[in-house]
């Protein structure tokens, strides 16, 4: 039992990692904690099962419709939303992704074809086959999932140190004022983040519907939360970081559950207690550099 | 002369009609959006059917009625507030809903307070109607809900030892889970796990693990289609055979949708099915529910159906649109709805049968039935075995 | 001489509202009865709110926690000996809550309370949080707290009777109780805002630092704004509680704070007087918009609120007053030159 609950572990922490490191990557460069990245995982669930369920599109073809949607609410959101508030105090920035998110929320529950009602999720056969391993029984979805999260993270390694923009993204996480100074154009990079981000996240709630197969408009809200308490135990505005929080997160909770289960419905408070200490002692996570602060 | 006459008479008529179309309003507050949004929709689409098809009266003592919807979002606040509203500024005389206990038990005091009767479709927690005597309800209750599950599970199941799984966050599951264990030890059975989740949890490995080491012979989680469905998925996933028992939260087509094969073969406790449809009324709505949808007629709609025409014929009865007058008149109806005959009590609890249903080829499909009397041997049973 | 026109003014004002609250007590539709007690609950805790939130500059997320607090001690000790043994299904209600119960009496006691619990709580969020963290760091371990606060409500059984809830708290609150609360409430607002204390939160919010060299105790100064925002929330929470007779864990989710937030943006971050009026605007609206609900789609409300806020801040980001009070100097100013 302890290796099946390993291979959960994996899976989860896999996943919250897909979703931390769209937290990150905007956190990094916008100092923006972006509420609403939980409730775009969410939507790119739901988009799989508008374009499979719905239209009857072939899994394949959903999928990559499904990012390429999300990735493009990503961007929308940044360019009406967050940028015309860039000036601003950071304060208002965070209640309108507060507003953000509530909206991506209601949309669905308003939506004729998704309303409050729980919906299923449409799973391939190569991603529901059961199979030993050792002496856990697991799904072909526990295997795929780090493998495809692991992919994500080499090609947004590579696109972070290999090409121009990884490198503007870079610089305007370190000073956003001497990127803009230098030439760079800084709102076409922060697009780039968006969707980077966002297309992540997308690629975690198509994951996620896999493992879990119920649809509801409030299932981007805690994994969203878990996803961000990674990127912060990771060290904020580093992907790396994200990864492995998101790792260590997922075993966490899953070990959690599986040693204390008398103590399970606490799991939420649990986590919550990590970030704060986190916060409190450590809010550079374990991976982050120290932020410095201007006088 | 006669002109005048006929002026009067016209300007009565006319006056007559005035006061004749104004309608008779009675309340819906129903869940469209929350863990009963299904039900609430599935009611909503009921009332209406049967209004459209004609199968109940839409006017009585010569006034139309009207039905005024509103969301109680599965929240007793949200409920609260919705009772208010519908009593205070639409006039209701009396208000059907809502699906679930917990939203009910929110909006009863302000419907008592106010004398104006509620009459739940599916509301089983036994507290619904002790708030007063304004509070029906048109199904059975969870405490005697549980006993026929625990002697279907005994008797026709044989199953000896049992692992409950109990979603604390719903007093419909806590009391059902309770009520089903007492009576099970008294039949002469073992409870050897009682589990806990939450509404709303996606992950059942904690449950699902002690469940594999304690080997019961039959799971019952009475608990709400969504969270039976993924529990159900993931036991199969980690190898668990067991049968599983469920109750009347189970009875939504999402449970199919969402669970896929993982729920074949689970039974559970619901208040109806057209192949146990016992009156002229409950066998046309069959008809004419597959007519129009082209499936098999869910019990919601039916019991939501059931609580209109208890509503009509209490103000036919009693002469009447007023909330006092319904109330008394409510309290001793005795009609043939579509579930089967109703004759209420004065405590606002009707004796009805229990119908089993079995999910076969991705299908609900009819098991067994339970009548009324059984569930009242088997709560003499338990009261012995105290002594 | 303008003082003592101001007091006379003011005392007629309050005799002329507590003769309406008198009228509507017994004569106003239940409905709008209803409406008017929401409005000012969610007006005591945006009061409060406001405080730390727009005249402190410092971001807390965390009020419905505060909120579920104070319901929670109200129900815990006003709510009926018989009830208490019913309602809890679960595990028994624990000692000493499951002996005694105050009766009508002992309902300011409840309410102080519950002001109390709240505030304790917000010392053990505060002294650690307000020390140490800033801006959306400070957002995010508020808000932890009350989604940790949430989780307990939920598992604590034997306290809270789990996210059942408790059902047949006797419902006390009227407009005397509500009002009378907001009256106290805000009154202490405006004086601290009015005060050295003020002045000094204010510096705060603009530039922390350069407070800090003034010689302002920063850390002081945000914990009493905080605590009175907890204050604020637990009692608003308390009589919330005994309007409705019923509480449970749902409705102080994170949705409560976004209320908030919404009311004391549209009203003003920083000005008392719009979070007391916006208060009441939104309890209208979040009623009046039910219709948008049954006659278009439920779940609409949200987003008309939603779109709401977001238009706010990205256009009318000072709200209704911005950061304006209201004094009856204000009022005569606005009169003179009307004159002329």
């Amino acid at each position: 039992m302890l290796l099946q609950q390993l291979f959960n572990g994996v899976t989860l922490g896999s996943l919250y990692a897909l979703i931390a490191i769209g937290y990150t990557m905007v956190y990094g460069i916008l100092r923006l904690i972006n509420f609403a990245h939980g409730d775009i995982f969410m939507w790119a669930a739901y988009w799989m099962f508008f374009t499979v369920l719905l239209f009857r599109l072939p899994w394949w073809a959903g999928a990559v419709l499904s990012v390429l949607f999300t990735a493009g609410m990503g961007w929308a959101i940044e360019r009406i939303a967050y940028r015309p508030l860039r000036e601003a105090p950071r304060i208002s920035l965070l209640i309108t992704a507060i507003g953000m998110s509530f909206l991506l929320e209601h949309i669905i529950i308003v939506l004729p074809w998704a309303t409050g009602i729980q919906k299923p999720y449409p799973r391939p056969r190569f991603m529901t086959q059961i199979f030993q391993l050792g002496g856990a029984r697991i799904q072909a979805v526990t295997v795929w999932v780090p493998i495809i999260a692991g992919a994500c993270l080499i090609g947004l390694l590579f696109l972070l140190y290999r090409t121009k923009v990884g490198r503007g993204m870079r610089a305007i996480a370190t000073d956003m004022e001497a990127t803009e100074m230098m030439g760079a154009d800084v709102n076409r990079i922060i697009s780039y983040t968006f969707i980077v981000g966002s297309a992540l996240a997308a690629v975690g709630g198509i994951l996620w519907g896999c493992r879990y197969p119920a649809l509801t408009y409030d299932m981007g809200v805690i994994p969203g939360w878990r996803a961000f308490t990674a990127a912060v135990v990771g060290g904020i505005g580093n992907v790396t970081g994200a990864m492995l929080g998101g790792f260590l997160l997922g075993l966490a909770e899953i070990l959690f559950v599986a040693f204390l289960p008398q103590y399970s419905g606490y799991r939420d408070a649990f986590i919550f207690g990590i970030l704060i200490l986190f916060l409190l002692f450590r809010p550079t996570g374990i991976l982050g550099k120290p932020l410095k602060e201007k006088v | 002369m006669r002109r005048f006459l006929v002026g009067l008479a016209a300007l009565v008529f006319l006056a007559g009609l005035a006061v004749a179309q104004e309608p008779i309003k009675i309340g819906a507050l129903l869940e469209f959006t929350g863990g009963c949004a299904a039900y609430g929709k599935m009611a909503q689409r009921g009332l209406e059917l049967a209004r459209e098809a004609g199968l109940v009266p839409t006017e009585v003592l010569g006034r139309p009625i009207e039905l005024v919807y509103y969301d109680a979002r599965t929240e007793p606040v949200e409920a609260a507030n919705g009772a208010t509203r519908l009593i205070e500024t639409e006039g209701v005389v009396a208000i059907i809903g809502t699906m679930c206990s917990g939203p009910y038990l929110g909006a009863a005091e302000i419907c008592q307070k106010a004398g104006v009767p509620f009459i739940g479709p599916t509301t089983t927690n036994p507290l619904t109607t002790q708030v007063g005597d304004c509070c029906f309800r048109a199904c059975f209750k969870d405490n005697d809900q549980g006993p026929v599950a625990a002697y279907l599970a005994y008797q026709e199941l044989g199953a000896r030892r049992v692992a409950v799984v109990i979603d604390v966050a719903q007093a419909y599951c806590v009391g059902l889970g309770k009520y089903f264990s007492q009576a099970f030890k008294a039949l002469g059975g073992q409870v050897v796990a009682t589990l806990y989740c939450r509404t709303g949890d996606r992950d059942f490995t904690a449950q699902l693990t002690e469940i594999a080491r304690v080997n019961p012979d039959l799971i019952y989680t009475p608990n709400y289609y969504t969270e039976v469905a993924l529990m159900a998925r993931q036991a199969r996933d980690l190898g668990l055979t067991q049968p599983i028992l469920g109750a009347d939260g189970c009875y939504a087509p999402e449970l199919i949708e969402i669970g896929g094969e993982a729920v074949e073969g689970i039974q559970f406790t619901t208040f109806w099915h057209e192949e146990a449809a016992s009156t002229e009324i409950g066998k046309r709505y069959a008809q004419v529910f597959r007519e129009k949808f082209g499936k098999s007629p869910d019990a919601f709609g039916a019991l939501a159906v059931d609580c209109y025409m208890l509503i009509v014929d209490a103000i036919q009865r009693a002469g009447e649109a007023t909330p006092e007058a319904i109330k008394e008149a409510l309290k001793t109806a005795d009609l043939e709805v579509v579930t089967g005959r109703t004759i209420m009590t004065p405590e606002g609890d009707p004796l009805k049968d229990f119908v089993f249903l079995k999910v076969e080829g991705g299908e609900f499909v009819f098991s067994t039935l339970i009548p009324a009397e059984k569930a009242q041997e088997i709560k003499a049973l338990m009261a012995k075995g105290e002594e | 001489m303008r003082r003592y026109r101001n007091l006379v003014l003011t005392l007629v004002s309050l005799g002329l509202l507590a003769a309406f609250l008198g009228w509507a007590e017994g004569h106003l539709n239940r409905f709008l009865w209803r409406l008017l007690n929401f409005g000012a609950i969610y007006a005591i805790a945006a009061v409060g709110y406001n405080l730390i939130n727009g005249v402190t500059g410092q971001f807390s997320l965390g009020p419905h926690g505060f909120m579920l607090l104070g319901a929670y001690i109200v129900s815990l000790l006003m709510l009926p000996l018989p009830q208490k043994k019913v309602v809890w299904l679960f595990q028994p209600l624990a000692w000493p809550f499951s002996e005694f119960t105050l009766p009508y009496s002992g309902f300011i006691l409840a309410l102080l309370a519950a002001g109390l619990l709240a505030t304790v709580a917000g010392l053990v969020v505060g002294i650690p949080a307000l020390r140490a963290l800033r801006g959306d760091y400070l957002a995010i371990a508020t808000f932890g707290f009350g989604e940790i606060i949430f989780v307990l409500a939920c598992n604590l059984m034997s306290l809270t009777n789990g996210p059942m809830g408790i059902k047949g708290i006797p419902q006390y609150t009227n407009l005397w109780w509500s009002f009378g609360t907001l009256a106290v409430v805000t009154y202490a607002a405006l004086r601290i805002k009015h005060s050295s204390y003020g002045r000094a939160l204010r510096a705060i919010r603009e530039d922390e630092l350069v407070a800090e060299s003034m010689g302002i105790d920063v850390f002081k100064h945000k914990l009493l704004a905080f605590l009175f925002s907890a204050f604020c929330a637990g009692v608003a929470g308390g009589l919330y509680a005994t309007l409705v007779g019923t509480v449970s864990p749902d409705p102080f989710r994170f949705f409560m704070t976004f209320y908030l937030l919404i009311i004391i943006v549209l009203g003003g971050l920083g000005s008392i007087t719009g979070s007391v009026v916006t208060g009441f605007i939104f309890a209208a609206l979040f009623e009046g918009l039910r219709f948008l609900d049954s006659a278009t789609i439920p779940g609409m409300r949200m987003v008309f609120f939603s779109v709401l806020l977001i238009v706010v801040m990205l256009f009318f980001r000072r709200g209704l007053f911005g950061e304006w009070e209201f004094s009856w100097d204000a009022v005569f100013q606005r009169l003179g030159r009307l004159r002329r």
